[in-house]
């Protein structure tokens, strides 16, 4: 395996759709977001940059390689080592939630005017809290229930891989509080729980595991 | 196209501010297009009068477009659409991560109201969506 699970992943179609650097429905590819993170965004990007879904993607993939720089690639390791199709369920995960999604409500004063905050940005917050966690990688998120009837009581379920180390109850109820945080921030949302799914545990090398972020 | 108190090229200059207004508020990171803007308005609204902004390629009124680029302006990114009884205005947010969602949108809200109703135009109504949250 390479020493970088995430430059060696191939591209797969329903991924990239490889074609100018968008896809069929004219989405930037995590192919080209990769070479534009590369090239420390430069050239400028309209593309990119001016669309917030693209914008949220590019995020989440920088965010996933700070946090797997120190992956091992020692295959006859104890514990399993992400391979190239645990990064591209990933990135196909974070285009899948950063799509528009449902529009959900605030409150506004002025009856005739309508104010909401996209379903897509809320997962592409959450996923962002629980990347912010040490030691977390989240691999898929979404809100659970009505969340276009203002008020309506809704959860919220982070499925996350927890990087071998940290203690995994620990990891688990910091990024409910960091997801929770962030959701009561910037949504009115009435959230009666986070739900935290620990779904596999990968390894760090010593140095990264112990470097603060 | 125009049967609105203010012409194309006025409307258009106006959204341009409106988007420079919303810009420099606290909490807001960028303003966006709403894609599709022409095209959702004219489903929304009936008797359009005027329809302008909404960005390069947005599907605003393809003449109002043509004035703000041909008078060297880019199409504003806020979207203006007025008909006999109202005057909807179309734009996308991301706020900042350190300010509340909820208090930008409201913000934004109010400044584009206090400022639209110095304008002779029909009763303002908002279509204001937050697209993305960024550090």
């Amino acid at each position: 395996m390479s020493d970088d699970p995430m430059r060696s992943a191939p591209a797969t179609d329903d991924l990239t759709g490889a074609r100018g650097g968008t896809d069929d429905e004219g989405s930037v590819t995590t192919e080209r977001l990769s070479e534009y993170l590369d090239d420390g965004r430069q050239p400028y990007d309209p593309l990119i940059e001016d669309d917030p879904e693209a914008r949220a993607q590019l995020a989440a993939l920088a965010r996933l390689r700070r946090m797997t720089a120190g992956l091992l690639a020692d295959d006859a390791a104890a514990e399993p080592t992400p391979d190239p199709s645990w990064f591209d369920g990933i990135m196909s995960r974070v285009r899948l939630e950063s799509r528009s999604g449902r529009e959900i409500p605030l409150l506004s004063a002025d009856q005739r005017s309508s104010l909401h905050i996209t379903e897509g940005a809320v997962r592409s917050l959450i996923r962002e809290a629980g990347d912010s966690v040490p030691g977390v990688v989240v691999v898929s998120c979404g809100i659970v229930g009505d969340v276009t009837v203002p008020g309506s009581v809704v959860s919220v379920d982070v499925q996350v891989s927890a990087l071998y180390g940290a203690p995994v109850p620990e990891l688990a109820e910091t990024v409910k509080a960091a997801v929770a945080a962030l959701v009561a921030q910037q949504t009115e949302l009435v959230v009666e729980a986070v739900d935290v799914t620990v779904r596999d545990v990968h390894l760090l090398d010593d140095d990264e595991a112990e470097a603060p972020r | 196209m125009s049967d609105a108190p203010l012409d194309d090229d006025q409307l258009s200059r106006l959204a341009a501010e409106l988007g420079a207004l919303v810009a420099q508020l606290p909490g807001v990171r960028h303003v966006r297009a709403r894609p599709g803007f022409g095209r959702l308005v004219r489903e929304a609204l009936d008797g359009l009068s005027a329809v302008v902004g909404g960005g390069a390629g947005g599907g605003a009124d393809a003449g109002s477009s043509a004035a703000a680029t041909a008078s060297g302006r880019p199409v504003p990114v806020v979207g203006l659409a007025v008909t006999r009884d109202e005057t909807r205005v179309t734009l996308d947010l991301v706020v900042a991560e350190t300010a509340s969602g909820p208090l930008v949108a409201r913000e934004v809200a109010t400044r584009l109201l206090d400022r639209l109703a110095t304008e002779p135009l029909p009763a303002a109504s908002l279509d204001v969506r937050i697209v993305g949250v960024e550090a």
